[in-house]
């Protein structure tokens, strides 16, 4: 299919440009539609050149629905829904991975008296269970996927819908409606007050330990999406974020007892 | 002569340690105080007497040659000098010098912590499966690499 017949929508998000492009108009809208509702904030709509990335959408009679990314990498399911569940993933992580201008850590982050406790830590790690805790204590909402690190090493607001997971085993995603008031949409970008490392272990007694601020750099890598391609901005931004950061790591047992105790802590010391 | 590597790495300084990103290994290293100080004084000409005059010249504290082995042998282990510098324990283990190093010392042993960079950014942001095995509930082939983790019946299966 030539380039030129098919329907596209160029746009950019956090300074990285991306092209979603398909020969059935419908297919494009709905991928449109996702990739604003993954993206969350605006996206600002931008003319056809120098693309990052490119995600192709189609339909064949052996494929089924399918997409790829960059004309590779093609992904192929009967039910358009799951391939637009993948792609919301994928366009999240490329866009987190090629900010040219920020740095992504997957982290859960919320603001309390004005400066950020950020919580590294991958999806299904407890991350969203702690952050809605915190929230219902008066904590502000900023995200609980990504902490977005800008180059003074501030931490923007990402406040997605927060995708939850019963406790039955089961992965039975509910939203989390956050008061409309706490959620962080275009809120400043707040210096980092708290870094908090921390896994659920049933029993854990709340027992922090401080850690110096290059320790905390390091741990936070294994969560910093962009390490590898940008290694030099990566690190300057990480070593502003951390300089001045309260930097603590503990397990944790369960979430609502912890918050509270995490809360007065840093309370107490900020005193 | 050890000597300090500089291609590949990014270096960061915060107050009393050192952040170094190996771009080759994408590994990230944080040198303390002591360990930084050692590693700066490898210029590829400095014996290990003179690594050690220099640090005690810089810190004001007295450390033995093995003090500087400890650290030369990290600094070995993760790839930060430009070649192998053999070590010499003088036969003894190194926890064994260790041990001798810590009673002795009123300076902090030099220490180098490191973690390795995100393999898998995919497989970490949700459970989109990248590859065979990133998903809990697909070990072997998976030709759409999707797992099925949307509604209220997911399985984390295979979406083939």
């Amino acid at each position: 299919m030539h380039r030129d017949t098919m329907h596209k929508f160029c746009f950019e998000s956090f300074g990285v440009r991306v092209r979603l492009e398909s020969a059935n108009r419908e297919l494009l809208d709905r991928a449109v539609k996702r990739a604003r509702k993954s993206l969350v904030l605006p996206i600002k709509e931008i003319g056809d050149r120098e693309i990052d990335h490119v995600f192709t959408f189609g339909r064949t009679k052996t494929l089924g629905y399918y997409f790829d990314h960059n004309g590779k990498d093609r992904r192929s399911v009967e039910v358009f829904r799951g391939i637009l569940i993948f792609f919301d993933s994928l366009l999240r992580v490329s866009v987190a991975e090629s900010a040219g201008e920020f740095v992504f850590i997957h982290a859960g982050v919320v603001e309390w008296h004005g400066k950020a406790i950020v919580i590294p830590g991958d999806s299904f790690t407890g991350k969203s269970t702690l952050v809605s805790e915190l929230i219902k204590l008066g904590a502000g909402y900023y995200s609980d996927e990504f902490a977005i690190l800008d180059a003074d090493g501030k931490v923007n607001a990402f406040p997605r819908p927060i995708n939850m997971r019963k406790d039955d085993g089961k992965y039975s995603p509910y939203v989390i409606k956050v008061n409309p008031e706490r959620v962080r949409i275009g809120g400043k970008p707040l210096e980092i007050g708290t870094i908090l490392f921390t896994s659920y272990k049933p029993g854990a007694e709340w027992k922090p330990k401080h850690i110096t601020p290059g320790q905390g750099l390091i741990k936070t890598i294994p969560f910093t999406l962009p390490i590898k391609r940008n290694p030099e901005f990566t690190m300057y931004a990480l070593n502003k974020a951390v300089n001045r950061a309260l930097i603590i790591e503990t397990l944790r047992s369960t979430a609502q007892i912890f918050s509270i105790k995490l809360l007065n802590y840093i309370d107490t010391l900020a005193v | 002569m050890p000597k300090a590597r500089t291609t590949g790495l990014v270096v960061q300084e915060l107050p009393g340690e050192v952040l170094v990103y190996d771009t080759n290994s994408n590994k990230a290293h944080c040198l303390n105080e002591s360990a930084a100080a050692i590693w700066r004084a490898c210029d590829g000409s400095n014996s290990i007497s003179d690594i050690v005059r220099e640090f005690e010249a810089n810190t004001g504290n007295k450390v033995s040659d093995d003090y500087v082995w400890v650290a030369i042998d990290q600094l070995n282990g993760k790839g930060l000098l430009t070649e192998g510098t053999p070590v010499k324990f003088e036969g003894r283990s190194r926890r064994d010098v260790l041990k001798t190093i810590g009673l002795a010392s009123v300076v902090a042993l030099p220490i180098i912590a490191s973690l390795a960079a995100p393999k898998n950014a995919l497989a970490a942001a949700s459970c989109n499966c990248s590859g065979n095995g990133d998903c809990p509930g697909s070990p072997g082939t998976c030709p759409t690499n999707m797992c099925d983790n949307a509604g209220t019946m997911a399985t984390f299966r295979c979406v083939a």
